[in-house]
């Protein structure tokens, strides 16, 4: 059975301008202890899908639609409030791109960490300080007696991110979403926090969706890749088939469009255009206006997303048609 | 006449740290501690590093945006610090700048058609009547519309704004252009329209360029010549083949194995390095890098290490490179 | 107006349509007077006003009886056909009286937010841009008003003036200067700090760049930009000064008889037998002031989210 899948899950919201559809019948599902990545560029939809997820989309400004999110075979979307915050925290966990933000600046970093320790493990205060501090160590922060007693701004952009991810897995979550967890980091730094994501998963056989635009993020640690788009799932398959055997245009100009080391063009291959506006998405397929194999009905219909083979799904008239 | 048409030698800028009820200096953050860079015509310059490397503050300095604490910047031979006021001005269209942020970098009241024109008016590099045909010109140069012309920055996306912004600072046909991280924070599909634009711009007008980047890939697709900065302090310079081909200080090493690939097959040897940069406001002793450096030993820690020369132009500083 | 009046009655898609052809560019500026228009609430209040001045306006031309036409034989009437709101202590019409009173309290506070405005603009914009000595000597001025307590200060000119003797026809003149003295030095502080903000933006450092002359960094570039909050806080600067102005003048001390203004005409619920018999003698201006600087907040409110500085994409 899968640990997490999204059944057809949509949401709009309702802003001054008009219907805003971020999230239009997204299914991907997400097996226990596996890395699924989800790609995409900004707005089309990836951190969305995951707010609702863990239920945190501003209500009522944002409707849901569509049939469920299932995690361990419960419904997340008719869970009451309270069963809801259970989950959070203990069994799903997250870490934003934005560690500094998401911490609380007036609290130092053992208290922070501490806290979902007392709320969902009842442990005592003395003990959760002790095992805070485990944590801080198990994250690969040196000295963790002294950083457990330092606040948020005392410390940089990868230690804090350090901390967000000692907070993620103080509960041994089953699943842990990441938010873009590297992007504010620098390389160097990035690398690190990569690295130790990969060490927690391999040693706590933890699932995680992958919330990133990077493809070489993706490369480095999903198992299993979907593709969005102007608030939709374009493709979806293993990570080694979709960067080998890309399906749809958009994954294969996103591919192209960022330079490979030792590989020398002499321009890249950017998709050219813009994303549409999510305001007046376009009736057939949101990228034909930016595809170089739009064929004549593809802004009038819209391609459903189709199984190719074992498990490697794309939304497209031109690459069904090559397959059939 | 020089072969380079840009050249700092020994640039240095530190920031007084102010504190306490008077705003006595109790130190400084040496965020540029002589740098070296030598510019040819019509290429691109790519300067590497990462945050706190003070690669923003080489750019501002090169234009002179801030004053610089220490060493010459010659601009077409001359030393800028021997130029008068008026000479200065008279040259400041001639350097320009990218900004980061394509948002924050474009008054929100001004119509891009203004935007673009107005320098051109101000330095009498265009007339009244000429102007609107100008600005297009630029306008389509950089990918834009005519009918974007009178319109608001709030009305562009990212991408479209970086575009008016690169459309601005060309107007001018300036010599030189400083981009400071002008792709960061543009989407992957629209990153690649701007690389290949400061590409155009290279090929077709002959700019030269130096590119700010904390990103290694985008780097050595479009630049010449790299340099690579560790705070405050250039540690490999050189062409981009040598760089790339052979890179000899570690931290270079570190940094570009630390880039990941975009190909789950690509396990390559990876170099993580431990903890994090020390602060430019107490960089260590000797060898600011030995403190993170896996080949480090008792003299980095001492002496610090200068620019040696390898082959040609690249050259590194690192006591066992 | 048209388009906010049919807003009003509902029929938005007209009024869309109307505003569509009426809006050419989309300026910052014609893009937060459309969010205003969307803003029921703002332009309910902007209704009421535009009618308040309107009817201040042209109304007393329109009564039969002058403002200042004592009657011995019609003394304290209560509102009656001839008389709308009544006769006051001296037999003379209320609503004509409390028309031109309108005429000289709505002048008062836009006149003297005028005055504050064109000293606490230049002199924060000034401070703010320069820095260093200016900024210091604006600040101190503006911190030295702003810790004096304003009424007792109010009371304190107030008395001087009548000390003056100075003609009542004047003492209008008086009391603006006054109010816009009170008025100038919190608007000083926002435009300085507003000025400070903006002066670090990047695209301030762009016009540096491109090499633009101080005249045009600053009349172009800088302070256009601080328009927005100017207009939001000289809209509350006038509900402010209204009040004032009523403090003022119904302690005596400000507008005083027979020039009539809302503060005055409420010093009659002064007497016992007035405030508890004659109603129509103090509510009237009472509530003229009470929704004049209602209708001015919720305009102030409408226009402050309309213009919020952070532009949307």
């Amino acid at each position: 059975m899968k640990l997490l899948e999204f059944d057809q899950l949509s949401v709009a919201f309702d802003t001054e301008a008009g219907t805003v559809r971020a999230v239009q019948d997204v299914s991907f599902d997400v097996a226990a202890g596996e890395v699924l990545g989800v790609v995409g560029e900004s707005g089309c939809g990836k951190s969305v899908s995951a707010l609702a997820l863990m239920g945190l989309l501003p209500r009522p400004a944002a409707r849901i639609a569509g049939s469920a999110i299932r995690f361990g075979g419960r419904s997340l979307l008719d869970l009451p409030a309270d069963e809801l915050r259970q989950l959070r925290g203990n069994e799903i966990a997250m870490i934003f791109q934005e560690p500094m933000s998401a911490l609380n600046p007036v609290l130092s970093i053992g208290e922070q960490l501490c806290e979902p320790l007392i709320a969902h493990r009842r442990l005592t205060p003395r003990a959760a300080w002790a095992q805070a501090e485990a944590l801080i160590a198990r994250v690969g922060i040196a000295r963790p007696a002294e950083i457990a007693r330092a606040f948020p701004h005392q410390l940089s952009g990868g230690m804090l991110q350090r901390v967000m991810i000692a907070m993620a897995i103080s509960c041994a979550p089953r699943l842990l979403i990441a938010d873009e967890p590297t992007t504010a980091l620098d390389v160097t730094i990035q690398a690190q926090i990569l690295e130790l994501l990969r060490e927690l998963r391999r040693e706590q056989q933890m699932a995680m969706l992958l919330i990133t635009h990077d493809l070489g993020v993706i490369a480095e640690l999903a198992d299993r890749v979907a593709v969005m788009y102007a608030g939709r799932v374009v493709e979806q398959g293993p990570v080694r088939e979709l960067f080998r055997n890309p399906r749809h245009p958009y994954t294969r100009g996103l591919l192209a469009s960022r330079p490979v080391p030792g590989r020398r063009l002499a321009r890249l291959a950017a998709i050219p255009g813009q994303v549409p506006d999510p305001l007046s998405l376009p009736p057939g397929c949101a990228f034909a206006a930016r595809c170089p194999e739009r064929r004549t009905d593809c802004e009038q219909r819209r391609p459903a997303l189709r199984r190719l083979d074992a498990d490697h799904r794309v939304a497209c008239f031109a690459a069904e048609g090559v397959s059939a | 006449m020089s072969d380079y048409l840009i050249e700092a030698r020994g640039l240095s800028k530190h920031f007084p740290i102010r504190d306490g009820l008077f705003g006595r200096s109790t130190g400084q953050v040496r965020a540029v501690d002589g740098v070296d860079l030598a510019i040819r015509p019509g290429t691109i310059f790519g300067l590497v590093g990462e945050s706190g490397s003070g690669k923003t503050t080489v750019g501002r300095t090169l234009l002179g945006l801030q004053p610089k604490s220490a060493g010459e910047i010659r601009f077409r031979g001359r030393d800028l610090a021997t130029l008068s006021k008026p000479e200065l001005r008279a040259l400041r269209p001639r350097l320009q700048l990218v900004f980061q942020d394509p948002y924050g970098s474009l008054n929100p009241r001004i119509p891009v058609g203004e935007a673009i024109g107005e320098a051109l008016l101000e330095h009498g590099l265009s007339s009244r009547d000429e102007l609107r045909e100008r600005v297009l010109e630029v306008m389509a140069v950089c990918g834009l519309a005519p009918y974007h012309y009178g319109r608001y920055p709030h009305e562009f996306s990212g991408g479209q704004r970086q575009r008016v912004g690169i459309a601005r600072a060309l107007a001018l046909q300036p010599d030189f252009i400083v981009a400071d991280e002008p792709v960061s924070a543009l989407d992957v599909s629209i990153q690649a329209q701007i690389i290949n634009l400061f590409a155009e711009l290279r090929e077709r007008h002959g700019t030269t360029i130096l590119f700010i980047s904390h990103d290694l890939a985008v780097v050595e697709h479009l630049c010449d010549d790299i340099a690579v900065m560790y705070l405050g302090k250039i540690v490999e310079t050189g062409p981009r083949d040598a760089l790339f081909g052979q890179p000899r200080h570690p931290y270079t090493r570190a940094l570009f194995s630390a880039v990941p690939v975009a190909d789950p097959d690509a396990r390559r040897e990876r170099i993580v390095l431990q903890g994090e940069p020390p602060s430019p406001a107490a960089p260590p002793s000797g060898c600011r890098f030995h403190t993170r450096c896996p080949q480090a030993s008792d003299r980095c820690r001492d002496e610090e290490p200068t620019m040696r020369p390898l082959d040609g132009t690249h050259r590194v500083a690192c006591h066992f490179a | 107006m048209t388009t906010l009046i049919l807003r009003l009655f509902g029929q938005r898609r007209r009024a869309e349509q109307l505003a569509g052809r009426l809006a050419h560019a989309h300026s910052p500026l014609a893009e937060a007077l459309r969010r205003l228009a969307r803003n029921r609430l703002a332009m309910a209040a902007a209704l009421f006003l535009a009618l308040l001045v309107l009817l201040c306006l042209i109304g007393p031309y329109f009564s039969p009886w002058r403002n200042d036409a004592t009657d011995a034989l019609m003394i304290n009437r209560p509102p009656s056909a001839s008389h709308w709101l009544g006769t006051d202590f001296l037999g003379r019409d209320v609503l004509t009286r409390l028309l031109m009173a309108g005429r000289i309290s709505l002048t008062v506070g836009f006149a003297s937010v005028v005055l504050s405005v064109a000293v606490g603009y230049t002199l924060g914009a000034l401070a703010g841009y320069l820095g260093g000595v200016v900024d210091l000597a604006v600040m101190l001025l503006a911190d030295l008003l702003m810790t004096l307590p304003s009424l007792p200060l109010l009371i304190i000119m107030g008395a001087v003036l009548s000390e003056l003797k100075v003609p009542p026809d004047y003492r209008i003149y008086l009391v603006m200067v006054i109010l816009s003295l009170i008025g100038w030095p919190t608007l000083a502080r926002l435009i300085r700090g507003q000025v400070l903000s903006l002066r670090e933006r990047d695209f301030m450092l762009a016009t540096e760049v491109l090499g633009l002359s101080t005249r045009r960094r600053l009349f172009r570039h800088l302070l256009p930009n601080t328009v927005p909050l100017l207009i939001v806080v000289a809209t509350m600067g006038v509900a402010n000064a209204i009040l004032n102005e009523a403090y003022l003048s119904y302690l005596g001390l400000g507008v005083v008889p027979p020039t009539p203004s809302w503060g005055n005409m409420m010093d009659t619920a002064n007497s016992l037998i007035d405030f508890q018999r004659r109603p129509w003698l103090w509510m009237p201006p009472g509530l003229a002031i009470f929704a004049t600087v209602i209708a001015i907040n919720l305009l102030g409110d409408g226009l402050r989210d309309a213009l919020d500085p952070k532009m949307k994409p």
